[in-house]
């Protein structure tokens, strides 16, 4: 799997990320502990080389082949969520205090919904709308794609049912849409044909 | 009158049901060069800033933090609720407080 380079606002990359999970190395572990950010990158990740181990195979994921444009998406998408981005109003019981949710919260909260539900991966999604004004409608935008097997329009629904429920507990946004873009569709690895050899008496 | 110790302050945080997680309350450049200068000392910093409020007197402070929150619980309850308790464990002094959630943990997957 081929990693972009960019960095993180804390100053890491997702390649050094990535390394991280395959080799149990990096230079400041404590850093992790203290992250929201990093931890939200690490648990996409290890979701992704997941997904590429079971519908990519080790081998092709790693060399970037096969569907990896749409791995390379993800990854381009999951630098920009991942960062703390625009800051979410709650209402709070005391006047003077400040409480709110950071945007990147909130799409990872998004991206472990859809990742949760089997049959489904989430490419990329988007908060569109003004998020730092209380009331303002908002619309969550989610690009998914649907593993092969699965019935497109059953998958889509229960995930918007499920992000409609993560948005009202999670949040106090006023959702007016959720748009769902079935964007592709993930063919599980071919069987590996039985050689020549293997097929002798 | 002191300010709370926010060690003391940590704690107090992490009790509150829901709370996963207390990260570091600065800003990303402050972030980064905290993090920079703890690989070289090994000094972290502090998960709470309790700072005394700006232009008041010794009875008013403010504290900043950062949470994770559970997923079992209803994130911004739970934001408010450790406002509630930042604010029952410094009185009688008069604090601001500001707690942003920084992450919710997810669902497993079904």
């Amino acid at each position: 799997m081929s990693i972009p380079n960019d960095n993180l606002e804390c100053g890491h990359s997702l390649e050094r990320l990535s390394t991280y999970l395959d080799t149990g190395g990096i230079p400041d572990p404590q850093h992790l502990e203290e992250c929201p950010e990093c931890q939200a990158a690490l648990a996409s990740l290890r979701n992704l080389k997941a997904l590429g181990s079971e519908f990519l195979g080790e081998e092709i994921a790693a060399a970037g082949k096969g569907t990896d444009a749409w791995m390379q998406s993800i990854l381009d998408n999951l630098r920009l969520e991942v960062r703390p981005g625009r800051t979410i109003p709650l209402r709070s019981d005391h006047p003077g205090d400040t409480l709110s949710e950071t945007e990147g919260a909130i799409t990872a909260l998004v991206r472990a919904v859809g990742d949760a539900l089997d049959g489904v991966a989430v490419g990329k999604c988007r908060l569109r709308g003004d998020i730092t004004v209380p009331g303002a409608p908002v619309t969550l935008e989610v690009q998914l794609a649907v593993l092969y097997g699965h019935q497109m329009i059953g998958r889509a629904s229960a995930l918007r049912e499920r992000l409609a429920v993560a948005l009202a507990r999670h949040t106090e946004l006023n959702v007016a849409a959720i748009d769902l873009a079935v964007s592709d569709v993930l063919q599980p690895l071919q069987a590996t044909p039985p050689t020549s050899e293997e097929n002798q008496p | 009158m002191n300010l709370p110790q926010a060690d003391e302050v940590y704690d107090v945080i992490m009790a509150v049901d829901g709370v996963t997680a207390v990260y570091p309350a600065r800003a990303g450049w402050q972030n980064l060069a905290g993090a920079a200068l703890g690989a070289v000392t090994g000094v972290q910093p502090p998960a709470v800033l309790v700072l005394p409020a700006a232009g008041a007197d010794s009875t008013a402070a403010e504290v900043r933090t950062r949470i994770g929150v559970s997923s079992a619980h209803r994130a911004p309850d739970v934001c408010r609720d450790v406002a509630s308790a930042i604010r029952h464990h410094c009185h009688p002094l008069s604090v601001t407080v500001d707690v942003q959630v920084a992450a919710i943990s997810g669902p497993r997957r079904s």
